[in-house]
């Protein structure tokens, strides 16, 4: 009777130590959720209705400025087929859209991609190196240039030097629409040099130490063809004009 | 009656396991609610939210203002179709915007100045790293600035701005410290973008680099 209570008193000590263990684990697992999850502000409901309805606007829009500029274009071939004038000045308006970005472009060139980590950062965690934030898309697109990248886009976004990269919380916007992760920055250039020079950056090397230890995508790829969508901006100023 | 005494280790173990059994059940289910309010940004702070769809109504009216120009564009050259003086005059101030655009022509107008100093004595000297100028550089452009130089350096496109030791690489070329930022646009707007509290010259400042804001009139930027 007495060896059975001791060990009783060990089978109950044992018992309490894995239940706190679990109890603790599963705090740790819940904690960064548990109050956001049970706990959805009312309003929330309503400004996602409106943040998607207005992208089903803009994407309209979007498509709508394609078509357009599609009958520009067609319009602008047959105008070219009446004068040598026009003939030559619409090829130049060509060069010059290309350079501003307002034609889609394609070519070699390089696929640099970042996603948040699929790891729920526990309690001893920093958050912060789990997820993508918007500084490191704009040093990426800052790297691409550097080492001679002719166009450059994010997901479906043309990144021109005036495009903003910003972040709303964990949210990402470039060109003031909502990027959803992947991130995959898109680069037109020398594969070769634009893949051993963006590799051999100290920027790029942390960041695929931060995917060897907190598990977010961080890829780059060499490409023989790559496509990038033209800016859907208009390219006119409100306020610088030309110096006399 | 025999009664069947398990031993403590044997209850121990099939109580593991029994919690090892709730824990593996819970978990793909909180991985679930997770990745869903991801997803859905149901849980987001309602003032991210907001921002956001702060962000996407300006897109709407930039999208609005591109669409209204080339369906204008496209009316002119329909009514333009066999007059080659009106199709030469359409073709030729479309290539003065893009000009202007890419920055091969020099450029005027209001906008505001940004002096900025390193603190080169002391124990810990301050030193501007790359982050902090493309940060800056994506405030003004994100707050309404249309050109910028930087130290009289035009910005364009393809231009890449990064530290080499002491100087600056602006694109191709090189500069110095202190930098002069000149913006072109809405001035207005520029000055309160950057000034929000906790924004890039609080950040500035924090590291001792100095950061001096001033609106100007008529700036130029060369091409």
């Amino acid at each position: 009777m007495i060896t059975r209570g001791r060990n009783g008193g060990v089978f109950l000590a044992a018992l309490f130590v894995m239940v706190v263990g679990f109890g603790y684990l599963l705090a740790v697992q819940f904690e960064p959720t548990a109050n956001k999850a049970y706990v959805v502000p009312a309003q929330n409901v309503e400004l996602v209705e409106i943040m998607k309805g207005l992208e089903n606007e803009n994407n309209a829009a979007a498509q709508q400025i394609v078509d357009l500029r599609g009958q520009l274009a067609e319009l602008e071939s047959k105008g070219a087929a009446t004068s040598d004038e026009v003939r030559v000045l619409t090829q130049q308006l060509g060069e010059l859209r290309g350079k501003a970005g307002l034609a889609e472009a394609t070519g070699p060139g390089v696929v640099v991609t970042l996603s948040d980590s699929s790891r729920t950062p526990t309690l001893s965690d920093d958050p912060n190196y789990f997820v993508i934030h918007d500084g490191y898309l704009r040093s990426i697109v800052n790297l691409m240039r550097r080492y001679g990248a002719t166009a450059i886009a994010v997901n479906d976004q043309r990144v021109l030097g005036n495009s903003p990269i910003v972040c709303a919380g964990p949210i990402i916007l470039v060109n003031s629409s909502r990027m959803s992760p992947p991130y995959v920055i898109t680069a037109l250039g020398n594969p070769e040099m634009l893949a051993d020079s963006i590799s051999q950056d100290v920027f790029f090397r942390v960041l695929e130490m931060y995917r060897d230890q907190f598990e977010i995508t961080c890829s780059l790829e060499k490409k023989t063809s790559v496509t990038v969508p033209a800016s859907l901006d208009n390219a006119a100023f409100k306020y610088a004009v030309s110096a006399k | 009656m025999k009664r069947t005494w398990r031993s403590p280790w044997q209850s121990t173990a099939l109580i593991f396991a029994l919690i090892s059994f709730f824990v593996g059940f819970l978990l793909p289910g909180q991985a679930r609610v997770v990745r869903e309010m991801k997803q859905t940004y149901q849980n987001e702070d309602p003032k991210d939210l907001i921002r956001v769809i702060k962000d996407l109504q300006q897109r709407k009216q930039d999208l609005l203002v591109e669409e209204t120009d080339v369906s204008q564009k496209v009316t002119q050259y329909l009514r333009s179709s066999d007059d080659t003086a009106a199709q030469v005059s359409q073709l030729q101030h479309e290539a003065t915007v893009l000009r202007q655009r890419t920055g091969t022509v020099p450029l005027a107008g209001p906008g505001i100045r940004i002096t900025i100093r390193e603190q080169s004595s002391g124990v810990s000297p301050s030193m501007l790293a790359d982050e902090d100028l493309l940060l800056l550089l994506n405030d003004l452009w994100a707050s309404g600035a249309e050109v910028i130089s930087l130290n009289g350096i035009h910005l364009t496109d393809s231009s890449s701005v990064y530290r080499a030791g002491l100087n600056v690489r602006v694109g191709g070329k090189v500069t110095q410290m202190p930098l002069v930022i000149d913006a072109i646009g809405d001035t207005e707007n520029m000055a309160k973008g950057l000034q929000i509290p906790g924004g890039v010259l609080d950040l500035l400042n924090l590291r001792r680099i100095g950061a001096i804001v001033q609106k100007v009139n008529l700036l130029r930027i060369s091409d």
